[in-house]
């Protein structure tokens, strides 16, 4: 049997399969429902180890092509830059449905939600897997569409609201896409993705028709990368329930972007058909504003949820910037934040959502004194916080390092007043919420409100684990960033399949 | 295994800290420890013989640990210092409800402050300076006094620039290293086109934790604020990691750089000379200390100074450095540790003289007096000021002992304070507790400045302290001084009053900043503030509210109501996709 071939199709299908069938299910069915996720989590989990073991120590590359359309094939493939979103979406999907579990127990609609919770994550995985533009271009359009009704799922008008800006922002931006890679396929026929780009052949007679190209394809992508001004969408959105909020800010939808970005540039055009162009600057710029925009926004809002989302909006950024970036450096920068920035963001969130579970905190003036009473929970994020400032030993320095290095190396000095910039403001919006937590004065009704729901812990397990579990990751992600086997070591070999002289 | 003892350094207190979090016994027997959780870092300190550089390739971006001679007299400095501070405090907050959050951030300052000493690349010492620094911040808050909180904020404000700053500096020179080492940092730093720049950037990131003037706004906030333990160690051990950074990453010794040089030369200056004067007006006894940290701080820089603007006075002028930072350290924490014995003593006469005469014989040794410590670091530093740039040993010949007449008044004026407000008021009922770290401390500092330059086999020998011309170098800026205390003491006793009619209030050049900013930046609001709404959401839901208008809401409920049958939807896409995959598989 030919596991090369079979692989990346189980490890689609270990979350569509579940889909499936918990959409059949009642919302009563809650041990069913709850071993087909876990179980298809596990499976997924295991199988992305299989083929990380492949893949790093014995240099295997796992593919699998289906016929499609006229000419036009499914390619799902896994070599190093797919594994990096294959191995982060399968560890936080793991974390993620623990987490979830714990947090809609006894709510309304749970088999809708987890149902459309496993697509969304095999929409992720396929375009993580995703061999050329088209199979990219199927599930990022799947991925629009699975996530509405997670944003929604509340049901509320604010959700409804929120989930309608979704929508446009999203579909518009597919539309973008769409046109994009139809273009490009009219010039180029089939695309696939290459490290060091697929389409040089087209520059010398269709040059201004690439630039467009190009244009579209990032415009497209930019809005699931939340790049202003397409961002909008984002911080709206934030009125998802908070394992989605989780999952959409670390794996799925903005990273869907980001990492789209990462392959457009680095293995349609390559850098250094990209670097012809001369687009690679607009994208830097239209980058550093983002970081310093969704910093300045940050700043001004004191819904956790929201400061977060513009976190989001201002850290996702890194990646753009860093592929914006000629030289291995910034590579590595680009292509490791793909996984710091999900396993960090993760916890903040995942703390914001037992915040708001277990003491009913939203606005960041309510967290007075919360550290005292949940010790556990503010530790993890605390070392979420700081590791987005980028202080040491987190996994937040280890990109910003790369990306600093970077800047210097495709002589783009300027870059390290935006990474400079973006850090300070960074701990000027989420310093201030951890002093409230740890040094501030407790309010007196929410330890008493704490004593009624939660007699030992702080907050259930199944909430407060996934927190701990990635905040965990986070800081062993950069305390141990040159063994071996760390996403940073991923990274360089990523970089290093798509080198060029600068 | 040398590199797991490096490690060991480390790993003792930062696994101390962490039982602190597990509560009941576990956490006692962490306080406990506290005090004993330096002491593999001391006994790194000792052999005379450094070893080579320890590598751990998988640590952080590749760790590299050792100690070089000069950084080796830090180690025993903040080794020492950490101990008997972690003594002292398990005594001064022997009734604090809270000893368990000082013991925690005091043991990972502690985990920081060692880290950075030991560490032989960039990355480390970042991150362990940035333990040190974020760390620190919980000892300066621990009362949470209103006084406490501004001077943490400071604190921090600052601490964020200086990481800034320090970032900055990093990415370039490590950029053009191309290697994290130290070595190859400096080498790098001179080969960059840009080496002005990552100059300028070290200098401040560093210069805001020694207390470089004018960054040195938080420093005269947040020394007394903090615990008596903690000042001793923020003023003695922490204050020179600031100066270790410059001393081990800025080129110094390698090439001329007579323009950095003069312009440190010159802010060391202002710095010896404000701190004197403005530490002069002070009344609280631990803020004039932290100004006379600021002052002797300027004292070392202006070596550093020459080194910068004259690489052949290096080799001598770093001993002096490392010597003169030795010996204030350990003096400086004595001052500080006496204020807090000072107040336990009650109305016992005895207690009281022995806190006196203590505080009194470490006060002399700041000020230079012979025979002390102060004499011998003076001498090695002078050493290197001697082969300085032309033109600068004519002016700071004169100008450094003139600083020492303004370092002798101030202490007399420290002494006058202790003896006249702060003996007696019994604040934890610790004296001996307290008074044994701190005398043992008192006793210490000598034998162990006058021994380290023979133990350690430096180009400086003590003998050099009992040369005729040296004795009288150091003797008459502390008679001068001496001097003009006696004739201060003779005014006063003919008409008594208070001595200082100017008071300049801690923070200096702050508070006039701290003014504007408030004019500036509107307060932040308490309340939640309405946001603007977003155009396109607007946009669509007018759209939305068309239909919802001409259909009397019951069109909405429904459309909502079909939003909730989503996994109807849901059902029906993921079989529509199951059987276009089956059919492709098919065919």
């Amino acid at each position: 049997m030919d596991w090369g071939f079979w692989l990346p199709q189980i490890m689609l299908f270990s979350s569509l399969i579940p889909a499936l069938v918990i959409f059949l299910l009642r919302d009563e069915q809650f041990w069913l429902r709850t071993s087909l996720n876990l179980g298809g989590s596990a499976v997924k989990l295991v199988l992305a180890g299989i083929m990380a073991w492949g893949v790093l120590a014995e240099g295997r590359t796992y593919e699998a092509s289906l016929p499609f359309l006229h000419n036009q094939e499914l390619v799902l493939r896994v070599e190093p830059l797919s594994l990096m979103l294959v191995g982060l979406s399968s560890v936080l999907w793991f974390i993620t449905t623990i987490y979830a579990i714990g947090y809609l127990e006894n709510s309304p609609n749970r088999t809708r939600f987890f149902g459309f919770f496993s697509l969304c994550v095999t929409a992720t995985i396929g375009i993580a897997m995703a061999g050329n533009l088209i199979t990219f271009l199927i599930f990022y359009e799947m991925l629009s569409v699975v996530t509405y009704p997670l944003v929604v799922h509340r049901g509320t008008p604010a959700a409804l609201a929120a989930g309608r800006t979704y929508l446009l922002y999203t579909l518009g931006g597919g539309v973008l896409l769409l046109l994009g890679v139809i273009w490009l396929q009219v010039l180029a026929g089939p695309v696939s993705f290459e490290s060091g780009g697929a389409i040089d052949f087209l520059v010398d007679d269709h040059r201004t028709e690439l630039i467009v190209i190009f244009g579209l394809l990032i415009a497209g992508l930019g809005v699931k990368a939340a790049i202003v001004p397409l961002h909008r969408w984002l911080p709206e959105a934030m009125i998802a329930p908070a394992p989605v909020s989780a999952l959409l800010h670390a794996v799925a939808v903005v990273k869907a972007g980001a990492y789209g970005i990462v392959r457009v540039v680095y293995d349609v055009y390559g850098l250094e058909l990209s670097d012809q162009l001369n687009v690679l600057l607009p994208l830097a710029l239209f980058a550093s504003f983002t970081i310093i925009y969704g910093s300045v926004r940050a700043l001004g809002e004191f819904d956790l949820k929201r400061r977060l989302a513009y976190s989001t909006v201002s850290q996702v950024s890194y990646i753009a910037l860093g592929t914006a970036l000629i030289g291995p450096a910034a590579t590595v920068g680009a292509t490791v934040h793909l996984i710091h920035q999900g396993i960090m963001k993760i916890t903040l969130f995942f703390c914001a959502g037992v915040f708001a579970e277990a003491r009913n905190i939203h606005d960041i003036r309510e967290m007075s004194g919360v550290g005292r009473s949940m010790p556990l929970t503010m530790s993890a994020f605390t070392l979420g916080a700081f590791g987005m400032i980028g202080v040491p030993p987190l996994a937040g320095f280890v990109s910003k390092w790369y990306l600093g290095l970077g800047s210097l190396e495709s002589n783009a000095p300027w870059v390290i007043v935006i990474l400079v910039a973006s850090s300070v403001m960074n701990a000027a919006y989420f310093l201030p919420i951890v002093y409230k937590g740890w040094f501030g004065e407790p309010h007196e009704e929410i330890e008493v409100v704490e004593a009624e729901r939660f007699q030992v812990a702080e907050a259930p397990w199944s909430l407060l684990g996934p927190a701990l579990a990635t905040a965990g990751i986070s800081l062993l992600a950069g305390l141990l960033a040159a063994w071996a086997y760390s996403p940073l070591s991923l990274a360089e070999i990523v970089a290093n399949q798509r080198m060029i002289s600068p | 295994m040398m590199l797991y003892l490096w490690l060991l350094v480390l790993a003792t207190p930062l696994t101390v800290a962490f039982m602190i979090p597990f509560g009941g016994a576990i956490r006692r027997r962490a306080i406990d420890l506290m005090p004993f959780a330096a002491i593999p870092a001391l006994i790194m300190a000792l052999p005379r013989e450094q070893t080579a550089i320890e590598v751990a390739d998988w640590l952080l971006l590749g760790s590299s640990f050792g100690v070089d001679q000069t950084s080796q007299i830090f180690l025993l400095l903040t080794a020492t210092l950490w101990t008997v501070a972690g003594f002292y405090a398990r005594y001064y907050h022997a009734d604090d409800v809270e000893i368990h959050r000082f013991a925690f951030f005091f043991l990972l300052t502690m985990t920081g402050n060692l880290g950075l000493i030991v560490a032989m690349d960039i990355v480390t010492f970042y991150a362990s300076f940035a333990l040190m620094t974020f760390s620190a911040y919980g000892l300066v808050v621990h009362t949470r006094s209103a006084k406490a909180l501004r001077a943490g904020k400071v604190y921090i404000v600052m601490a964020v620039i200086g990481e800034g700053f320090l970032l900055t500096g990093m990415f370039m020179a490590a950029y053009s290293a191309g290697s994290t080492q130290a070595e190859f940092i400096r080498e790098g730093i001179l080969d960059s086109q840009r080496s002005n720049l990552i100059i300028g950037c070290l200098l401040a990131g560093f210069g805001i934790k020694a207390g470089a003037i004018p960054l040195h706004v938080w420093l005269p906030l947040a020394h007394p604020v903090a615990p008596t333990a903690a000042s001793a160690v923020l003023s003695g051990a922490m204050i020179k990691a600031g100066l270790l950074g410059w001393i081990t990453f800025l080129p110094i010794g390698e090439a001329a750089l007579p323009g950095w040089g003069t312009l440190l030369v010159v802010i060391s200056l202002i710095a010896a000379f404000s701190g004197v004067l403005i530490g002069l007006t002070q009344d609280d006894p631990k803020t004039l200390l932290a100004y006379s940290s600021i002052s002797q701080m300027g004292f070392i820089a202006t070596v550093v100074a020459v080194g910068l603007a004259e690489p052949r006075a290096w080799g001598v002028a770093a001993i002096g450095c490392a010597l003169y930072a030795l010996h204030h350290g350990l003096i400086k924490g004595a001052l500080f540790l006496g204020v807090g014995v000072a107040h336990e003593t009650g109305n016992d006469r005895n207690r009281q003289r022995l806190v006196l005469i203590g505080l009194t014989v470490v006060a002399i040794a700041l000020a230079g007096a012979p025979l002390t410590t102060g004499a011998m670091a003076k001498t090695a530093l002078k050493e290197g000021v001697y082969i300085g740039p032309e033109g600068w040993s004519v002016w700071l010949d004169w100008l450094l002992p003139v600083a020492a007449i303004g370092t002798t008044v101030l202490m007399g004026r420290f002494i006058w304070l202790i003896w006249r407000h702060e003996l007696g008021h019994v604040e934890h009922g610790q004296y001996r507790g307290m008074m044994i770290p701190w005398i043992i401390l008192v006793g210490l500092a000598f034998p162990i400045v006058w021994l380290a330059p023979v133990w350690f086999q430096l180009d400086v020998s003590p003998a050099v302290a009992f040369e005729p011309g040296n004795l009288w170098t150091s003797t008459w800026p502390v008679l001068i001084g001496g001097a003009i205390l006696g004739v201060i003491w003779w005014q006063i006793a003919r008409t008594p009053r208070e001595i200082t009619p100017i008071r300049i209030p801690a923070g200096d050049v702050l508070i006039p900043l701290e003014w504007a900013l408030a004019r500036i930046r509107p307060p932040e609001p308490d309340e939640v503030v309405p946001r603007p709404p977003d155009p396109v959401a607007a946009l669509s839901a007018s759209w939305y509210g068309l239909f919802a208008e001409s259909q009397q809401g019951s069109r909405t409920s429904r459309l909502a109501g079909w939003f909730v049958r989503w996994d109807v939807a849901g059902l029906l896409f993921l079989t529509i996709g199951m059987v276009l995959i089956l059919f492709m598989l098919w065919r």
